[in-house]
C-alpha cells in the first residue's frame, strides 16, 4: 500500500505547478504573504487532494510554514482566498479553522507544558460541554461527556505509546514524545484535514518508524494529511503526492517518485542552499529513486499499519 | 507596658479586615488573571477604583440602595474589562500589562480631577457609602465582639461576615471554574495560547470572559474596603495594584486558597511590623522618626515582590512544579 | 531551578542595598533631624511667574501668629513645630494692583515633619475646599519655571505667547523625558525587559544633585556630575547585583518584570525613608536667562535642554560610530546572532545598564530644576516615559527621542483643550492607542509574531 504503484490518480492533466486535483479539499488562489519587501508566498493556484498524503518540501526558509500559517488562520495574506471542503475559510480565524476539521501542528513543538499528558489530550475534544461558562460551575453536566473524552484520549495515548505518560507533566515529555502528543492530541477532534510541520524533525529513527505508520494510519481512517518535512526518505516512503516550494513559490508536483528526479527539485534545494549537507541528501535522494523503494521499510510500514 | 503591645491584637484584626477582604477578592481575580490563564494584568487598581465609585455614586449620588449600587460595581467592571479585553487581548502579553496599567491610571486620574468633583468628589473622594449596607444589618446593636483591646460594634460584625461570605462564595465559584473544562482551556491559553487556537478554541472569547470575572471580583471586594470608611481615589494607584501582586505571588499565583490566605498574612504581617517599628521607635530602640517608619512597609512589600520572584515563584500553596512563569 | 544560585543572588542585592543605603545615610538632607519642620511657600500668578512681596500669615492653635513675605523668587520659608495643623492665610491686599485673588485660600496644612511646599495660585477664588496636606500627593507639581518675558500683565496674556510657552515647556519637558526614555528603550531592546525601576533611577540623579547641591554645598554643575556618575554605578550595581544573576539563572522575562517593580517600590520607599516624603526646590535662578518669541526661559530651562541635547547626540555618537555601540545595536537586533559572532553580550548590557543609569540620573538632576525633586518624582514620570517610548517603538532609541518630544508637546498642548489635571490622561491614551493601531511605534520594526 505504501508506494503502490497502482494508486489511483490524484490530479486532472499534466502535473505541473498548481494542477488540478479529482477531489481536491483545499483550494487556494493568488495567495501572497509579504515581510517587508521580502515574498515569503507566492501562490497563483495550489489544490491540495483529499484522502491522500501530500508532502509540503522544500529548502529552508521556502515559506511552507508561512503557508500553513496562511491556510490555518494564524498569519494574514496580502492576498488570496481559499476554500476548505467546498467552503471559503479565507480569513477566518485560527480556531474557526480547527473547528472546521482542518488542524494543524506546530515546527516548533507547542506542548502545554504544565498541563497533564492527559489534559493536554482532553483539551483536543470538540464541543466540550464543560468548556461554557455556565456548564462549568454545574460538574454534573460535563461529568459524563468528560469520562467519554477521557476514554478516547487514553485510547489513543495508547496508540502512541503514552499511556504510561499520561499523568505527567507535558513538560516532562522528550522533544519526540512531544512531537507525538502534539500529533495525537490534533487527533483528538476527529479532524478532516490534518496538517503536520515537520512530524518528524528531532525525532529518533525508532519513533520515526511508528510515527510514519501513524500517518498512514490517518489515511487509512479517511483522513487527509498535509505534511512539511525535509527527510526525503520519509517523504518518498509515505506520500501519495508531493509539493515542493522554493523561494514562496511552487516549484514542481507530482507523485514522489517523480518530482524527486525533478531538475527544479534538485535546482531548489542546490540553487538556495548551497551548504554540503543538502546536497548530499539530494544526491542521497537520486540514489534512492534509483535504486527503487527500500522492500525491508515497506514491510516494516505495512506491519506498522496493521496494529 | 502591656499596652503598648495592642498591635498584636491589630495584627489579629487584620485577618479579618475589610482591607483583606478587598485584597484577597482583588488578588484571587488576578489569581485567575495571570496565575490560570497568562493575563498580565497590571490594572488591578482600576478595577477596584471603577467598582468602588460605581457602588459608591450609586449609594451616596444616586441614592439607590445597596443592591441596585452592587450591580453597578458589576456592570461597571464589566465594561472597563470589555473596554480593556477587546482591543488589548489580541496583542502580545507584555502589551497588555502597559494598557492595563495605564488605564488603570487613566481612571485614577479621571475620577480625581477638579471636574469631576461634584460626582466623585474629587480627590477627597466619596464618604458614607456604606448607610444603606449597614440599614440592612440584622444583627442588634446591643451585639459587639472584644478582641484584645478591639471593638467590634454590630456594624463591624456585619461587614466582615459578609465579606467572608463573598471571599468563600468567590473561592468556590473560580475552584469550580478552574477544575472544570473551562478551566483546562484557560490553563492551555496560559501555557501557549496558539496551541489552544489550533485545537478549535476561541483564545479571545475565554481570556475576555476571565478578564471579566478577575475584574468583577476586585470592582465586588472593594465595596467591603470603602463602606466602613471612605473610597479615596489615591488608595487604588499603581502600587495598590502591586500590592495585589505580592499578596497573589505569596499565596501562589495559580491557586485558590493562596490568594486569600495571602492576604491576611500580608495584612496581619504589616500590622506586625509597623507595630514593632512604632514600638521600636516609641522607646528609642529604633533611631529614626514616625514617617520613616511609615515607609519601611512599602519597603517590605518591594523586597518581598523581589525575594518571592526569585526564591519562591510558586508562593507558599503553590506547588514546586507549577512554579515556573511562562514568558 | 530557580533556586539554584539563589544565595549568591541574595548576598548580591543585600550588598547592592547596603551600598545604596550607605550612601544615602552619609548625605542626610538638612531639615531631617529638627523637630521643626521647613515650609515653603510659593506664591504664582495665572501665567505661572513667581510673585515677590506677597504677605502670608500663619496660624495655629497654640501657635503665635507669624507672617511672612515672599522674596523675589515668589518664595518664603518658615520652620513650623511639626504635629500640628497650620492655617496658610494669603494677604489679597499684597498682590499687584488688578490681581484677582488667590484660587484657594486659605490654606490648611497638616505638618508632620515633612518639608512641604505650600502654593498658592493668584486666580479667581474658588469655593474653599481643597487642602493641601503635607502627605504626598502622587502627581507630579507643575513646572513654574517657563514664563512669559513682558512683566508686569497678570492679565491672560494672549494665544501666541501661550501657544509659545507650550511649546517651549513641551521641548524643555521632551528632552529630559527623552534621557531617561533612551536607557528604557536600549534596556528594552538588549535584554527584554520593561524596566519599572527606571523612574528610581531618574529620582536618584534628582536627589544626589539636591544634597550635593544644598547639604554640601556643591555649585550645580558638579552636582550635575556627581548624579551622572552615581547614576551610572547605580546601574552598574543594579546590572552585577541582580539583573545578570538573574539572566545567568535563564529567569523568564516576566519573573524580571515582576523584580523590577519590586526593585521600583524598595527603592522609591528608601529614598522616601532618607529624603522624607516631601518635594524640594532646588536652588536656583527663576528670572529669565533668554526670551523666545516674549517668552522667557530661566537658566536651567536653557541648560537642561542644552545638556539633554549634548548626551543625545553623544548616545547617537557612541551607537554608530564606536565599537561598543555597535555592538549594542547588533546584541538589539538578534541577541544570540550577537552573542554568535563573538559579541560580548553581558558586557554590552553592562554597558547599557551604565549608560541609562547616568542617563536617568541626568534626567532626574534636570527634572528636580525643572519642577521640584521628591521620592515620587521617577515614578510619576514612569509611565509617561512607558508611553513616549512606546509611541516611538519600543527598543528604538530613535524612536525614543521622537517619542518623547511628540508626547511632551502633545500633552502641553494639550491642556488648551482639557484640564491640566487630564493631560496624562492624554498621554495614557495616546500610549494605549498606539498600541492598538501600530504596536511597533512610529519608528519600530514590525515584530516576527509566532
Ligand atoms: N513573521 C515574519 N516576519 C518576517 N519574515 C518572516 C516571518 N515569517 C517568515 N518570514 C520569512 O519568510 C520566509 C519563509 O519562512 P517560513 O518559516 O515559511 O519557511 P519554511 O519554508 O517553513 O522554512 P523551514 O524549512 O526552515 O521551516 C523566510 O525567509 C522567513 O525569514
Ligand atoms: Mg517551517
Amino acid at each position: 500500500m505504501v508506494n503502490d504503484t497502482t494508486r489511483p490518480a490524484l490530479h486532472i492533466g499534466e502535473a505541473v505547478p498548481g494542477c488540478k486535483k479529482i477531489d481536491p479539499i483545499i483550494i487556494a488562489d493568488n495567495v501572497t504573504r509579504k515581510f517587508g519587501g521580502m515574498t515569503a508566498v507566492d501562490v497563483p493556484h495550489i489544490e491540495v487532494p483529499r484522502n491522500a498524503i501530500t508532502a509540503l518540501i522544500g529548502p529552508n526558509g521556502a515559506g511552507k510554514t508561512t503557508l500553513f500559517n496562511l491556510l490555518t488562520g494564524f498569519d494574514v495574506p496580502n492576498t488570496g482566498e481559499w476554500s476548505f471542503n467546498g467552503e471559503t475559510i479565507s480569513g477566518k480565524s485560527a480556531y474557526k479553522v480547527a473547528q472546521r476539521g482542518q488542524v494543524r501542528t506546530f515546527q516548533l513543538t507547542k506542548s502545554l507544558a504544565l498541563l497533564s499528558v492527559l489534559d493536554n489530550m482532553k483539551l483536543g475534544a470538540t464541543n466540550q460541554r464543560g468548556e461554557g461558562l455556565l456548564h462549568a460551575l454545574l460538574p454534573w453536566t460535563w461529568k459524563a461527556q468528560e469520562a467519554e473524552v477521557e476514554a478516547k484520549a487514553v485510547e489513543l495515548l495508547a496508540r502512541f505509546k503514552l499511556d504510561t505518560k499520561k499523568d505527567d507533566y507535558a513538560a516532562s515529555l522528550s522533544g519526540g514524545q512531544r512531537k507525538l502528543l502534539e500529533m495525537a492530541r490534533a487527533l483528538m477532534s476527529d479532524p478532516t484535514l490534518v496538517m503536520l510541520d515537520e512530524p518528524m524533525a528531532g525525532v529518533n529513527p525508532a519513533l520515526t518508524q511508528s510515527l510514519l505508520g501513524h500517518i498512514v494510519d490517518l489515511k487509512a481512517q479517511g483522513m487527509t494529511v498535509l505534511f512539511v518535512e525535509h527527510d526525503m526518505h520519509m517523504v518518498q516512503t509515505i506520500a501519495d503526492w508531493v509539493i515542493v516550494m522554493a523561494e514562496g513559490k511552487i516549484v514542481a508536483e507530482g507523485e514522489p517518485s517523480v518530482v524527486m528526479q525533478d531538475q527544479a527539485v534538485v535546482d531548489a534545494y542546490l540553487g538556495s542552499n548551497k551548504d554540503r549537507d543538502l546536497g548530499e541528501l539530494v544526491a542521497e535522494i537520486k540514489r534512492e529513486v534509483a535504486a527503487g523503494a527500500d522492500p525491508a521499510l515497506a514491510g516494516d510500514d505495512l506491519s506498522l499499519e496493521k496494529e | 507596658m502591656s499596652s503598648d503591645f495592642t498591635f498584636i491584637w491589630v495584627a489579629v484584626g487584620a485577618l479579618f479586615d475589610p482591607i483583606t477582604i478587598a485584597y484577597a477578592l482583588a488578588a484571587l481575580g488576578l489569581a485567575l488573571h495571570f496565575g490560570f490563564t497568562g493575563l498580565l494584568n497590571f490594572g488591578q487598581a482600576g478595577f477596584m477604583t471603577i467598582g468602588g465609585y460605581a457602588f459608591a455614586i450609586g449609594a451616596v449620588k444616586l441614592n439607590v440602595g445597596f443592591f441596585p449600587s452592587l450591580l453597578m460595581a458589576i456592570a461597571g467592571a464589566v465594561l472597563f474589562a470589555l473596554l480593556l479585553g477587546i482591543p488589548t487581548l489580541r496583542l502580545r502579553a507584555d502589551y497588555l500589562s502597559i494598557v492595563t496599567i495605564g488605564a488603570a491610571e487613566i481612571v485614577r486620574l479621571s475620577v480625581r480631577t477638579p471636574e469631576a468633583r461634584p460626582l466623585t468628589g474629587g480627590s477627597d473622594g466619596l464618604n458614607g457609602t456604606g448607610a444603606s449596607f449597614f440599614a440592612l444589618n440584622p444583627i442588634p446593636d446591643t451585639f459587639s465582639i472584644n478582641l484584645g483591646p478591639i471593638h467590634y460594634t454590630n456594624d463591624m460584625v456585619w461587614v466582615r461576615l459578609v465579606g467572608w461570605i463573598t471571599v468563600i462564595v468567590a473561592a468556590l465559584i473560580i475552584w469550580l471554574l478552574v477544575r472544570s473544562p473551562w478551566g483546562r482551556v484557560i490553563k492551555g491559553i496560559r501555557e501557549d495560547e496558539d496551541a489552544v487556537r489550533a485545537l478549535g478554541k476561541n483564545a479571545f472569547s475565554y481570556k475576555m470572559q476571565v478578564l471579566i470575572i478577575g475584574g468583577v471580583l476586585a470592582g465586588i471586594g472593594v465595596i467591603f474596603a470603602i463602606m466602613p470608611s471612605s473610597l479615596q481615589p489615591d488608595n487604588y494607584g499603581t502600587q495598590t495594584t502591586f500590592f495585589i501582586w505580592a499578596i497573589m505571588l505569596l499565596g501562589g499565583a495559580a491557586t485558590i486558597f493562596g490568594p486569600i490566605v495571602g492576604s491576611m498574612i500580608f495584612w496581619a504581617t504589616i500590622a506586625i511590623t509597623e507595630g514593632f517599628v512604632s514600638l521600636g521607635v516609641k522607646t528609642g530602640v529604633l533611631p529614626i522618626t514616625p514617617v520613616q517608619s511609615g515607609q519601611i512597609r512599602y519597603m517590605l512589600v518591594g523586597l518581598a515582590l523581589m525575594l518571592l520572584v526569585i526564591f519562591r515563584p510558586q508562593g507558599i500553596f503553590g506547588k514546586k512544579a507549577e512554579a515556573r512563569f511562562n514568558g | 531551578m530557580i533556586t539554584r544560585s539563589a544565595p549568591r543572588v541574595l548576598v548580591l542585592v543585600l550588598m547592592f542595598l547596603a551600598a545604596c543605603a550607605a550612601f544615602l545615610t552619609i548625605a542626610p538632607p538638612a531639615a531631617h533631624a529638627a523637630d521643626t519642620t521647613a515650609i515653603t511657600v510659593i506664591v504664582i500668578d495665572e501665567s505661572s511667574k513667581r510673585v515677590p512681596d506677597v504677605a502670608i500669615a500663619v496660624t495655629a492653635d497654640g501657635f503665635t501668629e507669624q507672617t511672612i513675605t515672599t522674596d523675589e523668587k515668589g518664595a518664603a520659608t518658615i520652620s513650623l513645630p511639626a504635629g500640628s495643623t497650620y492655617t496658610f492665610t494669603a494677604d489679597v491686599d499684597s498682590l499687584p494692583a488688578g490681581a484677582p485673588g488667590f484660587v484657594d485660600n486659605p490654606k490648611i496644612v497638616d505638618v508632620q515633619g515633612i518639608p512641604t511646599t505650600v502654593r498658592f495660585d493668584v486666580g479667581e477664588p474658588q469655593a474653599a475646599q481643597a487642602s493641601e496636606s503635607a502627605g504626598a500627593s502622587e502627581t507630579a507639581s507643575e513646572p513654574a519655571t517657563v514664563t512669559p518675558g513682558d512683566d508686569g500683565s497678570t492679565g491672560a496674556t494672549d494665544m501666541g505667547t501661550q501657544i509659545t510657552q507650550k511649546v517651549l515647556s513641551g521641548l524643555v519637558f521632551g528632552l529630559i523625558l527623552a534621557l531617561a526614555s533612551i536607557g528604557v528603550s536600549l534596556i528594552y531592546g538588549t535584554t527584554g525587559l520593561n524596566n519599572f525601576a527606571h523612574g528610581e533611577m531618574v529620582t536618584f540623579g534628582g536627589f544626589v544633585a539636591f544634597t550635593a547641591t544644598s547639604s554640601f554645598a556643591v555649585g550645580s554643575w558638579a552636582g550635575l556630575v556627581i548624579a551622572l556618575i552615581l547614576g551610572a554605578v547605580l546601574g552598574w550595581l543594579q546590572d552585577l547585583g541582580i539583573w545578570k544573576p538573574l539572566r545567568r539563572k535563564g529567569v523568564g522575562l516576566i519573573p524580571i518584570m515582576i523584580v523590577s517593580i519590586g526593585l521600583s517600590l524598595l527603592l522609591r520607599y528608601v529614598f522616601a525613608f532618607v529624603w522624607s516624603p516631601g518635594r524640594y526646590t532646588m536652588d536656583q535662578d527663576f528670572s529669565p536667562l533668554i526670551s523666545i518669541f516674549g517668552v522667557g526661559l530661566t537658566y536651567w530651562n536653557v541648560m537642561g535642554s542644552v545638556v539633554s541635547i549634548v548626551l543625545i547626540v553623544a548616545v547617537a555618537y557612541v551607537l554608530n560610530y564606536t565599537q561598543i555601540g555597535k555592538a549594542t545595536r547588533a546584541v538589539a537586533d538578534n541577541k544570540p546572532l550577537a552573542a554568535a559572532s563573538g559579541i560580548n553580550v553581558d558586557r554590552v548590557i553592562r554597558v547599557v545598564w551604565i549608560g541609562s543609569g547616568a542617563l536617568a540620573a541626568i534626567a532626574g538632576v534636570l527634572i528636580a530644576y525643572y519642577q521640584t525633586i521628591s521620592f515620587q518624582s521617577g515614578a510619576s514620570i514612569l509611565l509617561l516615559i512607558f508611553a513616549a517610548t512606546t509611541l516611538g517603538g519600543l527598543g528604538t532609541t530613535y524612536g525614543a527621542l521622537i517619542g518623547s518630544l511628540l508626547l511632551s508637546l502633545i500633552i502641553e498642548l494639550s491642556t488648551f483643550f482639557i484640564p491640566t489635571s487630564l493631560k496624562y490622561v492624554v498621554a495614557m491614551l495616546i500610549m494605549i492607542l498606539i498600541l492598538l493601531v501600530r504596536p511597533q511605534g512610529l519608528l519600530g520594526k514590525k515584530q516576527r509574531v509566532g
